[in-house]
């Protein structure tokens, strides 16, 4: 958005992280409520998020966890009951087995949460840390990384994951692998409640965006209970509007009743922790970390 | 006719700079795609970096130029355990292996075909350059489908009772054997070409009067035709090894995992954070780094060039 300027009228799936910066640095314009009644229809919790005071520049756009997935035909571990079920990443009886998400802050939650420590740590210790238990794993478990899990169901037993991508292995299966031998699980639902991350990704106007009526009417449209449970037919990843829940979602079929774990409530929130932005010089060593663990895969 | 001036076949007078500026195109497409496009990498190797937004603030005046940085990542790939070093040797042993298959299935084929394919030489030709009208990219994906736990390739393998269905060959779980295979595939093109073009000039005349002169079909392939080959040989590998150096995506669609990372997804990893500056260093050392077989193959060209005008 800095080299190329404003040729985008909306940009769609801004994390958190990048709301200050974008805010910050006016690449991003303040909303007119005005052109969208239907954010009316938002959840509470994102009528004044914390990351956006009275949602200024932003309006929500999916909701999701992260969690863990696995087969349950093959897997024959309890990871509900564990009492640290990040520890399934490491158990090197699913070596070459196990993948994991790859990006700097979802590789690094992976050990941060194992560890039972803050996954916007700015501590070197703590983050070196994360980094030898990473590159343990790496030794042993041999992991690969990435995100893309649906085109590769069957290639895994394990899968570190956020939740909508789960609502799209039904679409993808291979032959002979029923929906029904996939679970789910977000840690902070499980046994040993250990912290999982929630989160929510948003919309945003650039500012200099050549039509931001259109771009205003855009978010209205989506923000629309109808038409956001037809994107969320194709998306896969859950609208935060108050008519769309996890009821009328599993009602609707949208979701296998196997998985319904992946939907999330707005009395969620509380249990998580979210993926704050991080000073820039913090985010440059999580992106080290991710470098020398992955060696760039 | 004036001095200086060209001449064409039937007398008629060109100026001085007509026939050298039919080199002006190819030298300004030089200039504007690779010249400035380098320029720009060195002055963001070493330039500065937005303190906010960590993105690369590129310093064109060399004076002001930051070594820094660059220093930093050479010191790393001499650093032992470091994921720089595990990336170049893995690319280097990923390069070395499949282009020598490359040879070893090229040469065959375009042996065949520069030889004894007769008068379905063409229909073999095109078939063997089919694979070019699809992209590198979609090529791969297919390979994705092939390699799956209950694809066709481990169903075959079962099937000969090289592999086991319930606990099929994981081919795309991180296997530096898939990622070799993978270059492989879709390189051979790249090989049987020049080859090709090469084993088709060798005279007929020359290889009869091997025979003539007591030679068998072997003694006469390695006496005669290997060697005639030989500059068809080292273009081929220049062709295919290149370009594997950099290449990323055959890595990440194939196996995805540390141990088979290579040098050019260390350079597209940085280059998608914060770390540019990391990756337009290792843009810089990878070139530096290709320049010297490029000198040889060059070097060796015009050797055999003058060779022949002698």
């Amino acid at each position: 958005m800095q080299s190329s300027g404003s040729n985008w009228d909306l940009i769609v799936s801004v994390t958190l992280e990048n709301v200050g910066k974008l805010a910050f640095g006016s690449l991003i314009q303040p909303l007119n409520k005005s052109y969208i009644p239907n954010f009316a229809n938002v959840w509470k919790v994102f009528q004044n998020p914390f990351y956006d005071v009275n949602a200024q520049f932003t309006a929500p756009y999916t909701v999701y966890t992260t969690g863990i997935t696995w087969r349950n035909d093959v897997v024959t571990e309890d990871i509900p009951a564990m009492d640290n079920p990040y520890d399934i990443l490491w158990d090197p009886k699913y070596a070459g087995q196990v993948h994991l998400l790859n990006g700097s802050r979802d590789t690094l939650a992976a050990a941060l949460l194992r560890m039972g420590a803050d996954v916007n740590t700015s501590d070197p210790n703590v983050l070196d840390q994360a980094k030898q238990m990473l590159l343990d794993g790496v030794e042993t478990m041999n992991w690969k990384f990435d995100h893309t899990d649906y085109s590769e169901l069957g290639t895994f037993d394990i899968h570190q994951a956020w939740s909508g991508q789960v609502a799209y292995y039904q679409y993808y299966l291979p032959k002979g692998l029923p929906i029904t031998a996939f679970s789910y699980v977000w840690p902070p639902k499980a046994a040993g409640k250990k912290p999982g991350i929630i989160t929510n990704d948003v919309f945003a106007i650039p500012k200099g965006a050549k039509n931001p009526v259109l771009a205003h009417a855009m978010i209205d449209y989506l923000l629309d209970p109808s038409n956001s449970a037809v994107n969320y037919a194709y998306e896969g990843y859950q609208p935060p509007l108050t008519s769309i829940t996890p009821e009328s979602i599993l009602a609707d079929e949208l979701v296998p009743k196997n998985l319904s774990n992946i939907l999330i409530t707005e009395e969620d929130f509380p249990l998580g922790v979210q993926e704050l932005e991080l000073a820039p010089a913090v985010n440059q060593l999580y992106q080290q970390i991710y470098q020398d663990v992955t060696g760039g895969a | 006719m004036p001095e200086g001036a060209g001449s064409g076949s039937r007398g008629a007078w060109f100026p001085s700079w007509f026939w050298p500026s039919f080199a002006a195109p190819a030298t300004i497409w030089l200039l504007l795609l690779f010249v400035l496009p380098f320029f720009v990498i060195l002055a963001i190797a070493f330039g500065r970096v937005d303190p906010i937004f960590l993105t690369p603030s590129p310093v064109y005046n060399p004076l002001r130029w930051d070594a820094g940085p660059f220093r930093d990542v050479l010191s790393q790939i001499f650093t032992s355990g470091s994921v720089y070093q595990s990336d170049f040797l893995h690319t280097l042993a990923f390069v070395f292996a499949a282009t020598a298959l490359c040879l070893v299935i090229g040469y065959p084929v375009a042996y065949f075909i520069a030889r004894h394919a007769g008068r379905f030489r063409t229909l073999f030709l095109v078939a063997f350059i089919a694979p070019f009208w699809i992209s590198y990219m979609m090529r791969m994906l297919a390979w994705i489908n092939l390699l799956q736990p209950n694809g066709y390739v481990n169903r075959i393998l079962s099937g000969l009772g090289l592999a086991n269905t319930q606990a099929p060959i994981q081919w795309l779980n991180g296997k530096p054997l898939t990622v070799i295979l993978g270059l492989t595939y879709g390189y051979v093109p790249y090989m049987i070409l020049p080859l090709f073009g090469v084993l088709d000039r060798i005279p007929s005349s020359t290889l009869e009067a091997a025979r003539d002169l007591g030679a068998g079909q072997v003694t006469t392939f390695l006496r005669v035709t290997l060697p005639l080959s030989g500059q068809g040989i080292l273009a081929g590998i220049v062709i295919v090894s290149l370009p594997m150096f950099g290449d990323y995506f055959t890595q990440t669609l194939l196996a995805g995992t540390r141990n088979t990372a290579m040098i050019g997804n260390l350079i597209v990893s940085s280059i998608q954070s914060s770390l540019v500056q990391t990756g337009a260093s290792l843009v810089l050392i990878l070139l530096v780094l290709l320049i010297l077989p490029m000198l040889y193959y060059l070097r060796a060209t015009s050797k055999a060039t003058e060779l022949v005008a002698r």
